[in-house]
C-alpha cells in the first residue's frame, strides 16, 4: 500500500487536495494529512509516505525545512516531494530544489495535473 | 449524494474507531464492525450468537454490519449517521473541487490569453483549443460579427460543419439566432429545432455562446456534437466563462491591431511628408536658381544714352515671370545711332512662361539690327516663335525704334496693351497695337508701324498688362487712367522716379491684395533742352 501525505496549514486547501486525490484510495492508496511542519515531520517519520504534497509557507517549520529534514536528516531521499506555493513566489523555486524538492507546483493548482503526477509517482495507471 | 464506503468511517482510514472503542468500554461490551462483504473493520470476530445489525445510510442499502451483545442497533445507527455525514462532506468536497477546477480554468486560461500574441486569430484558436479540452465536441468555431452587414466570419474552427458556416448572417439558423439574441443556449436536439437551416448535417447537439463586450455581441463561439443530448448546463456555464474572457481578449486584440495600423499609417504619412518636404525644398532651390537665371536675362543696366533718361523695372507675380524688357543700342546705316526699346509679355505664368520668356529674349537679341525695318523684325520674331512653340503659346510685345539724334521713332505693337506717350506739355498719346501677338499666327504675318516723334521733355512709357490690370481687394483695376494720371503728374521728374512713382501708386492702390500678374514698366524720357 502506498501513502500520500498532504501538508498545508490552510484547511480548505487540505480538503481540496484530499478531494482531488480521493479516487486513489480505491486503488489502495492511503491519504494522510498534516496541518503544519511539525505534524508533517512526525507523519513522515512514522508512515514514510511515498509522496508528499508540501505547502511552502507555513508558520514555525516551513516547507523548505520539512523537505530538507526529510531528505537529509531522516534519510528518506526516495520520498517524492512536491512543493506547493502561491503564484508569484517562483523566485523560491531554486531554494526549493536546493532543499531537495522533486517538483514545484503553484497554487491555484490544476487538479488534473496534480492527480496525474500522483499516479505517475506511485506507478498507477491513468 | 455520493456513496461512501464504510471503511472511510471505520477502520484504518476512519475517524470513528476511537469513538466506538470509548463507547464499547463505557458499556463494557465488545463491538465488531464489518463491511458489506464481511471484511472486519473494527473489533474482534464475535461468537455466532452475537446479535448482528445492518448499517444503513440514506436508503443506499446495507453498508456493513455491527455485532455485539449490548445495543448493537445503537452502534449501527451511530455508524449510519456518521456514514451519512461523511457522504455529505464528500459531496460538499466534490462541489468545492468542481468550483476550484473552474477557478483554475479561468486562471490558467487568463494566463494563456495574456501570454498569447495580441492577435485575433491567435486568441480564437487558443479559446477553441481550451474549449475542446474541457467539453467534448466534434465541431467547433469562433465567428466574428461584422456589425453593419450582420455577417459572421469564421476566424478559427475545427471539424467539418461549424467552420463552414462562414458568411452566415445574424438571425440565420440556430447560430445566427443566438448571435442575435445574445443569450447562450444548449440545443441538444438540433433536428427538432425549427430554427435549423438544414437537416443534412452531422451535428445533432449544439452548445453556443455569444461573445459579448458589455451588451454588444461581437461574435459567437459554437461547439457541436454528432450525438443528441451531448451537453449539460455545466458545459454551457464553462463555455460562457470562456466566451466572456475571449470576447474581451478579441476586443483588446482588435484595438491593438487598430493601434498598430494607425501607427504604421502615421509612420507612412510621416515618411511621405518627409519625401514631399525634400522634393519641395529641391523644387524651391530649383525655382530660386531659375529666378536668378531669369533675372540675369534682363539688362544688368540700361545703356547710358546722351539726351535720354531710361529706367525700367520688372516685378514677377511668382518666383519666375513671363515679362521681359530690353534696351538695345542698334548701329544703323548712315552712321546714325538707334536704340531699340522693348517690353514683352509671354502668355501664361510661372515656370512655363519664364522658359518662353528666355526663348523670346534670345530670339530678339539674335535678330536685332538684321531685318531692314521694325515691322520686318516683328515678323521674323513671330515666325521663329511660331515655329518653336506650341500653338497656344504667344508673346505680346511693344517695340520702339528710336533715332537717338533726332528723336524720330517707329513704334510696333504685336498685340500688346496700348502704351503711352506723354508730351512735355502733358498731352497723352496712346500707342496702339499694330499687329497680332508674336508666334500666334502662321509665318509671314505683316505688322504695321506708327511713326512717333519724341520731342525734348516727352516721355514714353512701355509697360505690360500687369500694370493696368493690378487690382485691389475690392476687385477694381488700377487702370490706364490712374497710370496716365501718375505719369502726367511726374512727367518732369527723372525716368527712375517716374518708374518708382508708378509702382508706388500701384502698391498703394492694391493694398493687401496679392499680385496676380507680372508687372513691367519701362520709361524713356527725352531730356528737355537746358536753356543756359
Amino acid at each position: 500500500m502506498s501513502t500520500i501525505l498532504i501538508v498545508d496549514d490552510e484547511p480548505h486547501i487540505r480538503m481540496l487536495l484530499q478531494q482531488t486525490l480521493e479516487e486513489l484510495e480505491d486503488e489502495g492508496v492511503e491519504l494522510m494529512t498534516a496541518a503544519n511542519g511539525e505534524e508533517a515531520l512526525a507523519a513522515i517519520e512514522s508512515a514514510k509516505p511515498e509522496l508528499v504534497f508540501l505547502d511552502v509557507m507555513m508558520p514555525k517549520v516551513s516547507g523548505f525545512d520539512v523537505c530538507q529534514r526529510t531528505k537529509r536528516d531522516l534519510g528518506l531521499a526516495g520520498t517524492y516531494i512536491v512543493l506547493l506555493t502561491a503564484k508569484g513566489q517562483e523566485f523560491d523555486r531554486q531554494k526549493g530544489y536546493e532543499a531537495g524538492a522533486d517538483l514545484y507546483m503553484t497554487k491555484p493548482f490544476d487538479p488534473d495535473a496534480l492527480l496525474a503526477k500522483a499516479r505517475e509517482v506511485l506507478g498507477l495507471g491513468a | 449524494m455520493s456513496k461512501v464506503a464504510l471503511r472511510h468511517v471505520v477502520g484504518r482510514r476512519g475517524d470513528a474507531d476511537d469513538v466506538l472503542s470509548a463507547l464499547a468500554a463505557a458499556l463494557a461490551t465488545p463491538v465488531t464492525v464489518e463491511d458489506a462483504e464481511g471484511r472486519l473493520l473494527h473489533g474482534q470476530p464475535q461468537a455466532a450468537d452475537a446479535s448482528r445489525h445492518a448499517i444503513t445510510s440514506d436508503g443506499s442499502g446495507i453498508a456493513g454490519w455491527v455485532s455485539g451483545t449490548t445495543e448493537p442497533a445503537a452502534f449501527a445507527s451511530l455508524l449510519g449517521h456518521l456514514l451519512s455525514k461523511e457522504s455529505e462532506r464528500k459531496a460538499l468536497g466534490a462541489e468545492v473541487l468542481h468550483l476550484y477546477r473552474e477557478v483554475n480554468l479561468i486562471y490558467s486560461f487568463s494566463e494563456k490569453l495574456a501570454a498569447a500574441l495580441l492577435e485575433v486569430e491567435g486568441v480564437a484558436r487558443l479559446t477553441l483549443q481550451e474549449a475542446r479540452h474541457l467539453i467534448a465536441a466534434s465541431d467547433g468555431a469562433i465567428m466574428l460579427l461584422e456589425e453593419e452587414s450582420g455577417v459572421l466570419t469564421t476566424v478559427a474552427g475545427f471539424g467539418d460543419v461549424l467552420p463552414q458556416l462562414n458568411g452566415l448572417r445574424r438571425g440565420e439558423g440556430i447560430v445566427g439566432a443566438i448571435t442575435r439574441s445574445g443569450i447562450a443556449e444548449i440545443v441538444n436536439h438540433v433536428l427538432a429545432d425549427p430554427r435549423r437551416m438544414t437537416d443534412n448535417v452531422g451535428i445533432r447537439a449544439l452548445l453556443v455562446a455569444p461573445l459579448k463586450v458589455g451588451e454588444r455581441v461581437i461574435g459567437v463561439i459554437a461547439l457541436g456534437s454528432a450525438e443528441v443530448d451531448a451537453y449539460a448546463a455545466a458545459d454551457l456555464k464553462l463555455l460562457n466563462t470562456l466566451a466572456l474572457q475571449t470576447a474581451t481578449a478579441i476586443e483588446n486584440a482588435r484595438l491593438f491591431e487598430r493601434t498598430v495600423q494607425a501607427a504604421n499609417e502615421r509612420e507612412r504619412l510621416l515618411a511621405a511628408n518627409k519625401e514631399i518636404e525634400i522634393a519641395r525644398a529641391k523644387l524651391e532651390s530649383e525655382f530660386e536658381l531659375a529666378a536668378r537665371i531669369q533675372a540675369d536675362l534682363f539688362p544688368a543696366a540700361l545703356p547710358d544714352v546722351a539726351g535720354y533718361d531710361l529706367a525700367a523695372r520688372n516685378r514677377p507675380a511668382r518666383r519666375c515671370g513671363g515679362d521681359y524688357y530690353d534696351a538695345l543700342p542698334v548701329a544703323a546705316t548712315g552712321g546714325s545711332s538707334k536704340l531699340l526699346l522693348c517690353v514683352a509679355d509671354v502668355s501664361g505664368k510661372g515656370m512655363p512662361a519664364a522658359l518662353l520668356m528666355s526663348h523670346t529674349q534670345a530670339t530678339l537679341r539674335a535678330l536685332v539690327g538684321r531685318p531692314p525695318s521694325l515691322p520686318a523684325l516683328a515678323t521674323q520674331a513671330s515666325d521663329l516663335l511660331y515655329a518653336s512653340t506650341a500653338a497656344n503659346k504667344y508673346v505680346t510685345a511693344a517695340f520702339l525704334d528710336l533715332d537717338i539724334a533726332t528723336g524720330a521713332a517707329r513704334y510696333v505693337s504685336a498685340g500688346h496693351v496700348d502704351c503711352l506717350l506723354v508730351r512735355a506739355d502733358g498731352t497723352p498719346v496712346r500707342l496702339e497695337s499694330t499687329g497680332a501677338p508674336l508666334g500666334l499666327l502662321p509665318p509671314g504675318m505683316p505688322f504695321g508701324e506708327t511713326a512717333v516723334a519724341l520731342e525734348p521733355g516727352d516721355c514714353v512709357v512701355l509697360y505690360s498688362d500687369g500694370v493696368a490690370d493690378a487690382h485691389n481687394e475690392a476687385g477694381d483695376d488700377f487702370g490706364d487712367d490712374r497710370l496716365l494720371d501718375t505719369v502726367t503728374r511726374m512727367k518732369d521728374l527723372s525716368a527712375g522716379t517716374i518708374v518708382d512713382g508708378v509702382l508706388g501708386a500701384i502698391d498703394r492702390f492694391v493694398g493687401a491684395a496679392s499680385q496676380f500678374d507680372d508687372i513691367t514698366i519701362l520709361v524713356a524720357k527725352r531730356q528737355p533742352h537746358i536753356i543756359e
